[in-house]
């Protein structure tokens, strides 16, 4: 059976240019690691789905019961490679189309791909 | 519902465009308000149309017969008077003075102390908790884990008790300010079932600053007051 899912609509404060997407998501999992363990960040399930250095935006994937450890996470965060940052956490949504609805500035075009037909 | 952030901590030395940069943050953050520390009533620049900015003032009493001194000097200073204790019998002499409007839990010292009966005297009194987690945020590592083991501890004894809980930032800047659903979910680091976090930051500081209003109205104390 497939696993559900929710998906965290992410804004970014920072005070300088938004790092990498592989910085951000080392830095997530980094911090996951720390609070969690390995094995807490197996259950978790996290995933980066969308990062926009651009529109300040991320979509961030995790199990529908790990919610609350992951939003815990993100907010304990403080830096990114010695960056001050802040994680807003828009909104939660068990689909990625609404997900994007939650953040204006990501162009929903660009996050969700287009079904392949066999 | 939009909430209060109570214990925000920004220094007089910030300029001014940084507190425009704050208060733009606490509005997309959405926040009726927050209470500053500030010995000193506050300056033209926290007075927002939009936002309900208080004055609170913090007090570190090093005994019980100093704390009620404290009290009365200080008492008509400030529109919210929290008493950060340090030790049991000044946690206990707060519980029980009805000028204190809440008590303050920040450092791994203060979780340490917080034991049953302390837990007692506050949930008799109805006496608000303060927990301030600016320190989950500043520390890291061993110093983090530990802090995290004795706010569990402390929590524990809380809610056993049946304490009103209320979550904080404790910031001094932009970067340590939280949404208030985010806020919520650091709880989440110090063992706070999710419906009482939810409750200590989206519930309670309102009912506490309606509380405060009231008691301004009534005049049984003169806090200091916006000029609209």
């Amino acid at each position: 059976m497939r696993s559900r899912r929710r998906y965290l609509a992410v804004r970014l404060h920072t005070k300088e240019k938004l790092p990498s997407e592989s910085t951000f998501r080392n830095a997530v999992w980094q911090q996951l690691q720390e609070l969690y363990g390995e094995l807490g960040v197996s259950r978790i399930g996290f995933w980066l789905i969308a990062y926009r250095q651009e529109s300040h935006a991320a979509i961030l994937r995790c199990q529908h019961d790990q919610v609350e450890p992951l939003r815990a996470a993100l907010a304990a965060m403080t830096n990114c490679n010695s960056t001050p940052l802040l994680l807003h956490v828009v909104g939660i949504s068990g689909t990625i189309r609404k997900a994007v609805s939650l953040l204006p500035q990501l162009d929903a075009r660009d996050v969700i791909k287009p079904r392949k037909h066999r | 519902m939009r909430t209060y952030d109570l214990d925000v901590r920004l220094t007089q030395r910030q300029s001014d465009s940084d507190v425009k940069h704050f208060l733009d943050l606490v509005r997309e953050l959405e926040f009726a308000g927050f209470a500053l520390e500030s010995s000193r009533p506050l300056g033209q620049r926290f007075h927002e149309k939009d936002l309900n900015i208080i004055q609170r003032v913090t007090l570190t009493p090093r005994s019980a017969t100093r704390l009620r001194s404290l009290v009365k000097n200080q008492r008509n200073q400030a529109a919210l008077l929290v008493i950060h204790g340090r030790t049991k019998p000044v946690w206990l002499s707060a519980a029980e003075i009805p000028e204190v409007d809440m008590i303050m839990l920040q450092d791994l010292d203060d979780f340490t102390i917080i034991d049953s009966q302390i837990s007692r005297a506050l949930a008799n009194n109805d006496k608000p908790v303060e927990i301030c987690l600016q320190k989950l945020l500043s520390n890291k590592g061993p110093a983090r884990s530990r802090l995290m083991r004795v706010m569990k501890n402390a929590i524990d004894h809380l809610l056993r008790a049946k304490c009103n809980l209320i979550l904080t930032s404790g910031t001094t800047d932009y970067w340590g300010l939280r949404a208030p659903r985010d806020l919520a979910a650091l709880g989440y680091l110090a063992s706070i079932p999710e419906t009482e976090a939810k409750n200590a930051i989206l519930q309670r500081p309102l009912e506490l600053i309606k509380k405060l209003q009231t008691s301004m109205n009534s005049g049984s104390s003169k806090p200091h007051r916006r000029k609209d």
